[in-house]
């Protein structure tokens, strides 16, 4: 099992007046090359979910293992170089760095790595000719359609070339034309062996996922 | 990590901010050494007069006598000798300038406590006229024994001073310091009249800064006991002695003089403390604006940093160490500079200057620390949901 999720718990603010428990006892296991769709309404602790996969935070309760590691018993530095090499993380709003053009952007995680300054790069425009937006290189990422913003989001989660992609709402701003073919470079990887993990509010790009796991009010629904 | 380039993605596209920032602290640093130089000799009049322990004499220097013009080399040792044999006096030996008169004779001889001269911070070879020139240093007890205007004999083991008509002496000046303190006055006499001509504060050698308020002996014509300082701090033996001096003299406390020189310097001199206070103020709003502003444009270059795995202390230490650079370049220019603003060969402010910088800097770490450390990545990107 790549990643086993046990009786998970997620308290924001725990203790305080304005405690949100936004996760209640999930469990969830994926195997390495799962595709699996997450859907439930909105504050229902989807993005959450993620993020403690991601290693982004840490829960509350449970217990998280990923490939045999305890990742909450991970220090931060450990945390951190999970987050690098073993998660690719799309953004539910991009989270694209404005200061800076499109192929730095997808540089970020490789500029954490010990990677060579030319592989980086190779990487970076590989990445983004597979994506076809090899184009848009040079450009300032506020000079971006929502699209194509997306597109880099997912070029730059791929950088580092992770077992994981975790995608919030890929395809939530998209047109269908784009969000198909977004999809279809998901697919892709997939095939070639990466596991995804993505949140989705569209039933028809959730039918593409090979499991579908539905959470309500923090509850992961069976399948 | 890609140290280099992360870092340089710390300061702004063109570094035209860190550019200001910096030169605003080398100005601000050229503009302040030679006021902090200053303020660091005020201050520490105070801190050196807590070590006074009585008056000492000197004979002021003075330009319009050398010795040699009146007696040959061999006539002066002799005299020099006799000096020696004084119980005062710890060394002799010629100096360009120092004057008093030798056995009535009308020849005038230049001497000096050269310890107090270099307390004084004077270069002592501009003094002296001879490669071999020896300082006449005149021990401290001498004043103990003798007060100023008394008739110091050179013939019984003591140094003769004329000040009466009997010795004809045409004119002399005398001067007298507090030990270990940059204050002196100056006396200038001829044979029967004796004036209180200045009081001052010797300022880097090469000025002298009048204090005009001085006010412990106000009159011009005065006696020469009438100045008199006195170690001890309680009142009741300042009275008692003013009273046995009567109208000839008036005796101050050194303590209380201490006191009234270092107020008159204040108040008559305070724009170095003002300007200090005021760059100090500005710098610091400068540095530290700086500080809050670059967290606040890169907040979210840190949230992603983190995300995009590294971790919460490396990316504080990319933004410390980017301010550290700054801080360092800006000691350098400074340094370089320097020789522009003072100079450096008499320079004593070194340590404020750097102190200065990098109290600065702490400021602006401390901001950049507490103000990265209240970030929550996570909750930062959320915004957008
Ligand atoms: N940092 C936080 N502090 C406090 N509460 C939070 C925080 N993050 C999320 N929550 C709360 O936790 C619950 C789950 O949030 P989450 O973002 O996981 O939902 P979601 O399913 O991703 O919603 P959406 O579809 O709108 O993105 C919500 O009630 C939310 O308000
Ligand atoms: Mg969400």
């Amino acid at each position: 099992m790549l990643i086993e999720l046990n009786q998970i718990d997620m308290k924001y603010n725990k203790g305080q007046e304005n405690e949100v428990h936004a996760l209640k006892q999930a469990s969830l296991s994926v195997e390495q090359g799962d595709f699996v769709g997450l859907v439930g309404a909105s504050g229902s602790g989807k993005t959450t979910f993620l993020q403690i996969i991601g290693g982004m935070i840490r829960p509350t309760g449970g217990d998280y293992f990923f490939d045999g590691m305890n990742v909450r018993a991970m220090k931060d530095s450990q945390l951190a170089r999970f987050r690098n090499q073993k998660i690719g993380y799309v953004l539910q709003d991009y989270g694209l760095l404005r200061d800076r053009n499109v192929l730095e952007n997808v540089c970020l995680p490789m500029m954490f790595s010990h990677m060579k300054w030319h592989d980086v790069e190779n990487r970076a425009m590989e990445l983004l000719t597979e994506l076809h937006i090899d184009h848009l290189k040079a450009r300032r990422v506020n000079q971006l359609s929502g699209g194509q913003s997306q597109l880099v989001a997912v070029a730059r989660a791929l950088a580092m070339n992770p077992p994981v992609i975790l995608a919030d709402e890929p395809t939530g701003s998209l047109d269908s034309n784009t969000s198909a073919h977004l999809m279809e470079s998901l697919i892709k990887l997939n095939n070639a062996g990466t596991t995804i993990l993505m949140v989705t509010h569209n039933e028809e790009i959730s039918r593409q996922c090979k499991r579908i796991v539905r959470i309500r009010d923090g509850r992961l629904l069976a399948e | 990590m890609k140290l280099l380039y992360m870092l340089k993605k710390q300061y702004s596209r063109f570094c035209l901010r860190e550019m200001v920032v910096v030169a605003q602290i080398v100005l601000i640093v050229l503009l302040f050494t030679p006021i902090l130089s200053k303020l660091d000799r005020l201050l520490s009049i105070d801190q050196l007069a807590k070590n006074i322990q009585g008056p000492a004499l000197f004979f002021q220097a003075d330009d319009y006598y050398f010795m040699p013009e009146f007696l040959d080399a061999q006539e002066y040792s002799v005299f020099f000798d006799e000096i020696r044999k004084c119980d005062a006096v710890q060394e002799v030996g010629q100096t360009s300038v120092a004057g008093c008169a030798i056995n009535g004779e009308g020849a005038s001889v230049y001497f000096y406590n050269d310890a107090l001269l270099k307390h004084l911070r004077l270069q002592t070879a501009n003094y002296k006229s001879e490669e071999d020139a020896i300082p006449v240093l005149i021990n401290q007890s001498l004043t103990q024994k003798y007060r100023i205007g008394d008739h110091i004999i050179l013939d019984n083991g003591t140094i003769f001073f004329p000040v009466s008509s009997e010795y004809q002496t045409v004119q002399f000046q005398v001067a007298g310091v507090l030990k270990n303190n940059d204050y002196y006055y100056s006396l200038v006499g001829g044979a029967s009249r004796i004036t209180l001509e200045s009081i001052g504060y010797r300022d880097d050698g090469l000025c002298m800064i009048a204090l005009g308020s001085f006010n412990i002996v106000p009159v011009l014509d005065i006696d020469p006991s009438s100045l008199l300082f006195i170690e001890t701090e309680c009142s009741d033996t300042v009275n008692q002695i003013n009273a046995s001096i009567g109208h000839l003299g008036h005796a101050e406390s050194i303590e209380v003089m201490r006191k009234n020189s270092l107020n008159n310097i204040l108040s008559t001199n305070p724009l170095p403390f003002v300007t200090a206070v005021l760059m100090t103020m500005l710098c610091l709003a400068s540095v530290c604006s700086y500080a809050y502003v670059s967290v606040i444009r890169l907040r979210e270059n840190f949230a992603m940093y983190y995300i995009c795995g590294l971790s919460r202390k490396k990316a504080l230490a990319i933004a410390i160490i980017a301010l550290l650079l700054l801080l360092i370049i800006s000691l350098l220019i400074s340094l370089v500079f320097l020789p522009l603003s003072v100079d450096v060969t008499q320079y004593n402010g070194l340590p404020y200057s750097i102190s200065m910088i990098v109290s600065l800097f702490v400021f602006a770490f401390a901001i950049i620390f507490t103000q990265y450390s209240s970030i929550d990545p996570i909750k930062l990107m959320r915004k957008g949901d």
